[in-house]
């Protein structure tokens, strides 16, 4: 599954220790019943098992010196966040100066398409081969001299119809942007941006025919599509037909992959980034869980889609070269995304005296697990309880959800965003800004954790959409794409100390932080229970093996 | 004594292919594939197992019964039914919520009120068509569930909310058996569920309307002919189902939590729960509620602990469940204890 994903996560602000890399670029009826079986497994999930694998060495490795790192602070290893702005003019400032610095590095880079206009050629070894473009493929369909037309397919109905609320944001950020004075480029023109938005229900079979409509019929400059399911079904279509599929809103590996497939990118923590950390954590921890090298049983509630089985072959990869593997027991159960209770599997795995309890499902189900957790022991039984960064949000882990006792005590690795409705964020600037403008526009930011997701994507897709329209030939698909993979900016959003940048091939990936922390329900925040960990530009790109579910 | 022993025998075999010899035998082989899983598993398993089948199969059986009422009424299968208690519950959530109405009392003005809209889709959007053409009714169904998922998700956000329990639901609101818990919640479903079908019955056996609704699931043209407003007495028929359709969707959504297509998901598993019991049969749907909820406990937790059955995860439930129905309509196509309709041509 996807989205919100990456997007509903917060973190207190306080304690601030950061730890920062340099970057190394490493029957009558029955017909009924079984047509209703087809709607309800919708899952998406035909993308091949779950299946062992290698883990990115680059990552495990980067986890491993973080936390060593942490403990000899005295090394001089560890550095302080730099000062932030104090209100958004300051902002504006820095966005504007981090701009240009990408345009400067573009454009000294010479990047351009060839003579014959049969390839890109961007920077630091992003390279586009336009000549399997289809035939008829313009650099700049989709945009007119006043507006540029952006396609975006998300979930407006259906059981995760929240999501629906980023495009919702996405929309108001346009409106202000264009209100502002739209989107100016270096040829001299300034558009507005468009919004043309299509209702998929999370439903990946639905996205085939609206992407088709979008390319065919709307003709969009760039389509957003949301969800794992969702984006996994259009991106060999996206990159055959050329078309930028930027932002992707989903955490899959799968889209760090800019040799295989140029036009798509993600923006959120990596799925099997998440699992190393949780496999870090268990081999730090291991001794504690399980004195005297005793067993260590983990549990796993798997949501049977293509977001479940991400973080499922993430971790059996990591699982599979651990050192202590042979002292590991890991047992998992399935969910379908459209199931309405997880009652059964819970009582399961709670029978199976796990040592640790990790949640890789996604919407309701991670309150759910919240709440059978309690209501079966395991609360009391299982110590190190695991929900995805995906569900740190207030909106599903605070009280007015899972009931009074909250969710202490449970753990996360936050995937480097803030929560847009966490009190512990009532004075940061931007958050603040969030929240008037949503005010002004009379929705109440507390009514939907997908809400601040809308800001994470929309300042992005504004700060692309500005950088490829300042470089040389103005907004053009292929700057559009070469603007992403070489952003280097500090997204408002995004917890202090993780990066928000790409270089080229070399660095396939936006956000490649987090950091693991648990929860203080009496407080209704997250508490940090270890350091910042960024690993900017050390998870290596990933070619994805649909028959094996892995990177390659 | 050869004769006897044939006797004996044939009548075994008549009695196997009624819906409890056919009940009967499958829960045999159920239990009996794992029996050695069971042991393994030890008797608090097996006893959280039943607990949780007890559960899930009383809020199937809630659910399904205004399916059945609907089918019983106009022998077509109403799939704006499970919409309609949807937004009853949203109802309900924003009385007790938003005014401070008590939750119970939330829940009955929320049946009043879905009632009453219930009766006005039968009036203005059902009746007028013919009621022996299904196609155009089914799809009018369709779409009043599409557009009471939007207005929901319209007035009351498209966010999950956490419904507010009728039974007192903290983790320790439970008792304790062979350290398996029975939570006070599935006691207090399963005994609305009782009063349910209790209420159901009284409504219908001793009241005149009662008779009249009887009548006309029997036989619209017959009923009409002796007097019986039918049209009515259909309305009544919706505003029942619809009235305990949100009964069955406040007791089921502390589990769902509440967002606009949790009614969606859960009536999947009670359209297996009425097709197997008989989609014209009240006692039916319940019993087939609890199989499915058994089929789903059992199968899908032991099932896996067979050798090569390791696949068989939770995420398989509903699918072992429309298998089960499958194999049961082969030999009861009515469903195991719905009424076989002979019609002369």
């Amino acid at each position: 599954m996807a989205v919100g994903e990456g997007t509903h996560r917060q973190r207190n602000q306080k304690g601030k220790q950061i730890v920062s890399f340099s970057k190394k670029r490493s029957v009558g009826a029955a017909v009924v019943g079984l047509s209703l079986i087809a709607a309800g497994c919708g899952g998406g999930s035909d993308d091949g098992a779950s299946t062992e694998g290698t883990i990115d060495a680059g990552v495990k490795a980067g986890v491993e010196d973080a936390l060593k790192a942490a403990t000899t602070v005295a090394g001089g290893t560890t550095t302080t966040a730099p000062p932030k702005p104090t209100s958004m003019a300051e902002w504006e400032a820095l966005w504007a100066k981090e701009r240009d610095a990408v345009v400067k590095k573009i454009t000294d880079s010479k990047a351009a398409k060839s003579a014959d206009g049969k390839s890109f050629t961007g920077t630091n070894g992003f390279v586009v081969d336009l000549s399997k473009c289809p035939v008829g493929w313009n650099d700049t369909e989709g945009i007119s001299d006043t507006e540029i037309k952006i396609g975006h397919t998300t979930a407006q109905s259906g059981t995760l119809a929240d999501y629906g609320n980023i495009a919702k944001v996405m929309q108001l950020r346009a409106d202000a942007i264009n209100k502002a004075g739209g989107i100016k480029d270096s040829t001299g023109k300034t558009r507005t941006i468009k919004y043309v938005v299509k209702d998929d229900g999370y439903d990946a079979t639905r996205t085939i025919p609206l992407v088709d409509e979008l390319l065919d019929s709307e003709k969009a400059f760039a389509i957003i599509t949301l969800g794992s399911p969702s984006t996994m079904k259009t991106y060999d279509k996206m990159n055959q037909r050329c078309v930028p599929q930027p932002f992707s809103q989903t955490g899959h590996p799968a889209w760090g992959d800019p040799d295989g497939h140029p036009w798509t990118t993600g923006q959120q923590l990596a799925y099997n980034t998440e699992a190393v950390m949780w496999g870090n954590f268990i081999e730090s921890n291991a001794d504690k869980m399980a004195p005297n090298g005793g067993q260590i049983t983990v549990c796993a509630l798997v949501m049977n889609n293509d977001f479940g089985k991400s973080y499922d072959a993430g971790f059996k990869a990591y699982l599979a070269q651990s050192p202590i593997k042979s002292r590991i027991n890991y047992v998992t159960e399935t969910i379908e995304p459209s199931a309405p209770t997880i009652t059964d599997p819970m009582t399961t795995l709670a029978s199976k005296n796990c040592t640790i309890f990790i949640a890789m499902t996604a919407g309701t189900s991670c309150t759910q697990s919240i709440q059978e957790a309690a209501n079966n022991g395991m609360n009391e039984k299982v110590k190190y309880r695991f929900q995805p960064s995906v569900c740190g949000a207030i909106s599903f882990v605070g009280k007015d959800k899972v009931g009074n006792a909250g969710a202490e005590g449970w753990y996360i690795v936050q995937g480097g965003v803030k929560d847009l409705n966490s009190p512990g964020f009532d004075n940061d600037v931007y958050i603040k800004f969030a929240r008037e403008e949503l005010k002004a526009n009379g929705i109440d930011y507390k009514s939907s954790g997908s809400l601040g997701s809308g800001y994470y994507f929309a300042w992005a897709q504004e700060q692309a959409l500005r950088i490829a329209a300042a470089l040389p030939g103005g907004l053009t698909r292929t700057n559009l794409m070469n603007a992403i993979r070489n952003m280097n900016m500090t997204h408002p959003y995004t917890l202090d100390g993780i990066k928000f940048n790409m270089d080229g091939n070399k660095d396939a990936y936006l956000v490649e932080g987090g950091v693991i922390q648990t929860r203080d329900a009496k407080n209704e925040t997250w508490v940090d229970a270890g350091v910042v960990v960024d690993l900017s530009g050390k998870s290596k790109n990933c070619k994805w093996d649909q028959s094996k579910g892995l990177c390659a | 004594m050869t004769a006897v022993t044939t006797k004996s025998r044939g009548s075994f075999l008549t009695w196997l292919k009624t819906g409890s010899g056919i009940l009967t035998a499958m829960m045999a082989v159920i239990v009996i594939a794992l029996i050695p899983a069971i042991i393994q598993g030890g008797l608090k398993l097996f006893l959280q197992r039943v607990f949780d089948s007890l559960n899930n199969g009383a809020v199937y059986a809630v659910t399904a019964i205004a399916l059945v009422i609907i089918f019983k009424a106009t022998t077509l299968i109403n799939f704006a039914g499970a919409n309609i208690a949807m937004f009853g519950a949203y109802v309900c959530w924003w009385l007790n919520t938003s005014y401070g109405f008590p939750i119970w009392i939330a829940v009955f003005v929320a049946m009043g009120t879905m009632a009453v809209l219930g009766s006005l889709i039968e009036r203005t959007l059902i009746r007028p068509f013919d009621v022996n053409d299904h196609l155009p009714v089914v799809l009018i169904t369709f779409g009043i569930a599409a557009i009471l998922e939007a207005f929901a998700g319209g007035f009351w956000g498209l966010e999950f909310h956490k419904f507010p329990s009728p039974f007192p639901s903290d983790p320790k609101d439970r008792f304790t058996i062979a350290g398996a818990f029975l939570r006070y919640e599935t006691i207090g479903t399963l005994f609305v569920m009782g009063l349910m079908i209790f209420g159901i019955y009284l409504l219908l056996n001793k009241t005149k309307v009662g008779l009249a609704f009887r009548a006309v699931s029997s036989n619209v043209e017959s009923a009409r002919l002796v007097g019986v407003r039918t049209g009515r007495t259909l309305q009544f028929g919706w505003a029942l189902a619809s009235a305990l359709g949100v009964l069955g969707a406040c007791l089921v959504a502390k589990q769902t939590n509440l967002e606009p297509a949790f009614m969606a998901k859960l009536v999947i598993f009670a359209f297996a729960a009425a097709t197997l019991g008989g989609l014209d049969s009240i006692g039916g749907s319940v019993i087939g509620a609890f199989i499915v909820a058994v089929v789903q406990s059992m199968l899908t937790g032991y099932g896996q602990e067979i050798p090569g059955l390791g696949w068989l995860k939770s995420n398989f439930a509903l699918v072992l469940a429309f298998v089960l129905i499958l194999v049961v309509l082969l030999f009861k196509p009515a469903g195991l204890y719905g009424t076989r309709r002979i019609e002369r041509v």
